[in-house]
């Protein structure tokens, strides 16, 4: 005999979890009891956001299924940001979380909250649970869910009672999905030759989808063997070797100007793994203008969402992608070395970093070159998260994580310590604000009980830097309640978490190179076997370019601070 | 007016994830019906929707874990008939009440 307690963790084991993020509470208490000896390690933060978030950090960063903890009403609902942002990101994510007991369900209870209905638009699939013999049906369920697919989140939701009785337990379920019509046009690719052939400019797209699916290195032989321009989404990032000719960086609002030209310019888009969300596309209407898009793609509601596809190719981007590579080594190509080098060439090449934003550009470049190879950077979000995607140049598949979709501030933080636990001897660079460090800046606590050598740097603007930016630009310098500049010590704070703290000025990126005391600084930094801070002063009015401005179309972007 | 067919496994929550896919576009439902059929469940929805909604509509109701398969098509004269009678988005309880009904109440 089990307490639902004790199954559910069985069933975690089974799921082959053995570390999970939470916070515990009323509700949610006979698990963390049943805790201790079950194989599975808990990890305690100081918000359930910030558990949330490093169950998805985690997630991200090994592609196996996060687990966040949570106990009924304000546990719950303080997960409800991370699950909406593992829906956006396609990040598996299983959240667990207490609920009060079944016959107090619906009657407005202490720390009663109807989480299946409040994540019901933000999951890929939920349950409470309503019986501790459905249990790991239902956990097997829950896995599968997550992980299958387009991957996303999933909640399950337990009444305290089921943690407590007792029951027959004999072993984990298996769960075996009833099936779905198959979409994969398997003949796609006689489609997509033609098409292919006809066309003068074509490039390539590529997305988060393409790194889920495991398909990376048949990808770069299909980019090897067409050698078109290509770029990616911020989630695409390190999915092209930078090194690569005919690689130019990332598209959209921050995009690089080769990228978006050539993708306002192209009349073949082949898209892998994007959703084509309004931040990659510009103004809708003039995405694209010329192109026929083929669009690579595992979700059918993924589609069509921007204008319609003359070819979508739905299906698991590990099984489509060899087998359009396996066509494309049959055919002979046309020569798209005239396109290359216009798209490719050195006019449109990226501009030395200029004006406001030219120190902090700087102090990414001297702090990325000097992390060893597949370290990984966790991005916050704001100027600084773009400033750090235009300057990402690993080839690492899995090295550049941030909430792309949501754009959730106070994620960074958190979701580096998922990314550290689960690569003990990774190096993990934290790149945060000033506004958003403050949102989670509680973490600093979890990260030294547990020792975790995370370097945190917070490129601090004294600002909410990207609304400044918007308001400078679009809101005649109208800057309504984005100024920080009573910020709090950061040093100071990071000192009181025991975490040891340093300032750099900006001036200190005026040199160029930088001086060997700046470079010490940096590699003491990075070196530290310590979990440490590095607050880098940025200029209250950097921006960040290019920029294309909402509702315009990709051509038309912002190159510096007088466009 | 588009009629919707789709066939659902009856599970927690799914017929409301189907309609949290209307909902969410700020799209009136004059006429929901959901009704076991055969080994599973099917709604039928009609909605005033754009040919670019209902291709997204499709695809959202698509992904959902437990939806098997939907059709669309022209809607039938009794949908049109009810969606008649409620000229406004959320008609007064009273509406459809008979007229004894009406008596009981006064």
């Amino acid at each position: 005999m089990l307490k639902g307690a004790d199954i559910v963790l069985r069933c975690l084991r089974a799921e082959g979890v053995d570390l999970v993020f939470g916070y515990p509470g009323g509700a949610i208490m006979p698990l963390y009891d049943a805790l201790n000896g079950s194989g599975v390690r808990h990890i305690l933060t100081r918000h359930e956001q910030g558990a949330v978030f490093a169950a998805e950090g985690y997630a991200r960063s090994t592609g196996r299924v996060g687990v966040a903890i949570a106990t009924s009403g304000p546990g719950a609902t303080n997960l409800v940001t991370g699950i909406a942002d593992a829906k956006m990101d396609s990040v598996p994510l299983v959240c667990i979380t207490g609920q009060v007991r079944s016959a107090l369900i619906g009657s407005d209870a202490f720390q009663e909250t109807d989480v299946f209905g409040l994540t019901l638009s933000l999951t890929k699939w939920s349950r409470l649970v309503q019986s501790i013999e459905e249990i790991p049906e239902v956990i097997a369920q829950a896995f599968y869910w997550a992980r299958s697919g387009r991957p996303g989140p999933v909640v399950l939701d337990i009444p305290v009672d089921l943690l407590k009785v007792l029951t027959e337990f004999r072993e984990p379920a298996r769960f075996v999905a009833h099936p779905k019509t198959a979409h994969v046009a398997s003949y796609f690719c006689e489609a997509l030759i033609p098409l292919l052939k006809k066309s003068n400019k074509p490039v390539a797209l590529i997305g988060a989808g393409a790194k889920l699916s495991g398909a990376i290195p048949e990808l770069r032989k299909v980019l090897d063997d067409l050698n078109i321009p290509c770029f990616v989404t911020v989630h695409g990032l390190g999915a092209v070797s930078a090194e690569v000719p005919y690689y130019l960086g990332m598209v959209g609002m921050h995009g690089t100007r080769a990228a978006n030209m050539a993708l306002h310019e192209t009349d073949l888009l082949l898209v892998f793994g994007a959703r084509l969300d309004d931040r990659v596309t510009g103004d809708p209407a003039r995405f694209a203008p010329d192109a026929r898009i083929v669009h690579f793609e595992i979700d059918p509601a993924q589609l069509d969402r921007v204008r319609p596809c003359e070819l979508p190719v739905i299906g698991n981007l590990a099984e489509t992608i060899p087998a359009f590579h396996a066509a494309i080594s049959e055919t002979t190509l046309p020569d798209w070395s005239a396109w290359r080098e216009l798209a490719c060439g050195a006019e449109r090449a990226e501009l030395d970093p200029r004006g406001l934003s030219q120190p902090t550009i700087r102090f990414l470049d001297e702090l990325f070159s000097r992390l060893p190879v597949d370290s990984i950077i966790v991005a916050d979000v704001g100027q600084h998260q773009m400033w750090a995607a235009q300057r990402y140049r690993s080839s690492s598949p899995r090295g550049f994580i941030t909430s792309g979709g949501l754009g959730a501030m106070g994620f960074a933080l958190p979701a580096a310590i998922g990314v550290q636990l689960a690569k003990p001897e990774t190096t993990v660079l934290c790149v945060s604000g000033d506004g958003g460090i403050q949102m989670n800046i509680q973490e600093f606590a979890t990260i030294r009980r547990l020792g975790l050598p995370i370097k945190i740097v917070i490129v601090d603007n004294k600002y909410l830097g990207m609304v400044r930016q918007w308001q400078q630009l679009f809101y005649s310098r109208n800057y309504a309640e984005t100024d920080l500049s009573d910020n709090p010590d950061f040093v100071e704070i990071a000192k009181a978490y025991r975490i040891h703290a340093q300032r750099l000025e900006e001036t200190a990126m005026r040199e160029y190179p930088v001086t060997s005391d700046t470079a010490n600084t940096l590699e003491a930094f990075l070196r530290s076997p310590e979990p440490g801070l590095l607050v880098f002063d940025c200029h209250p009015e950097a921006n960040v370019f290019p920029m294309v401005p909402s509702g315009a179309a990709l051509s038309e972007m912002l190159l510096e601070e007088d466009s | 007016m588009h009629v919707f067919h789709i066939r659902y496994r009856n599970t927690q929550g799914t017929l409301m994830r189907i309609l949290n896919a209307a909902s969410r576009r700020g799209l009136d439902m004059p006429y929901v019906q959901a009704e076991p059929a055969e080994h599973m469940h099917k709604v039928t929805l009609l909605l005033n929707v754009n040919t670019k909604q209902v291709g997204q509509l499709c695809r959202d109701w698509h992904a959902i874990v437990d939806v098997m398969d939907l059709h669309a098509g022209a809607p039938l004269k009794e949908m049109m008939h009810t969606h008649g009678a409620w000229q406004a988005p959320h008609p007064p309880a009273s509406v459809n009440l008979t007229e004894a009904a009406r008596s009981a109440m006064a």
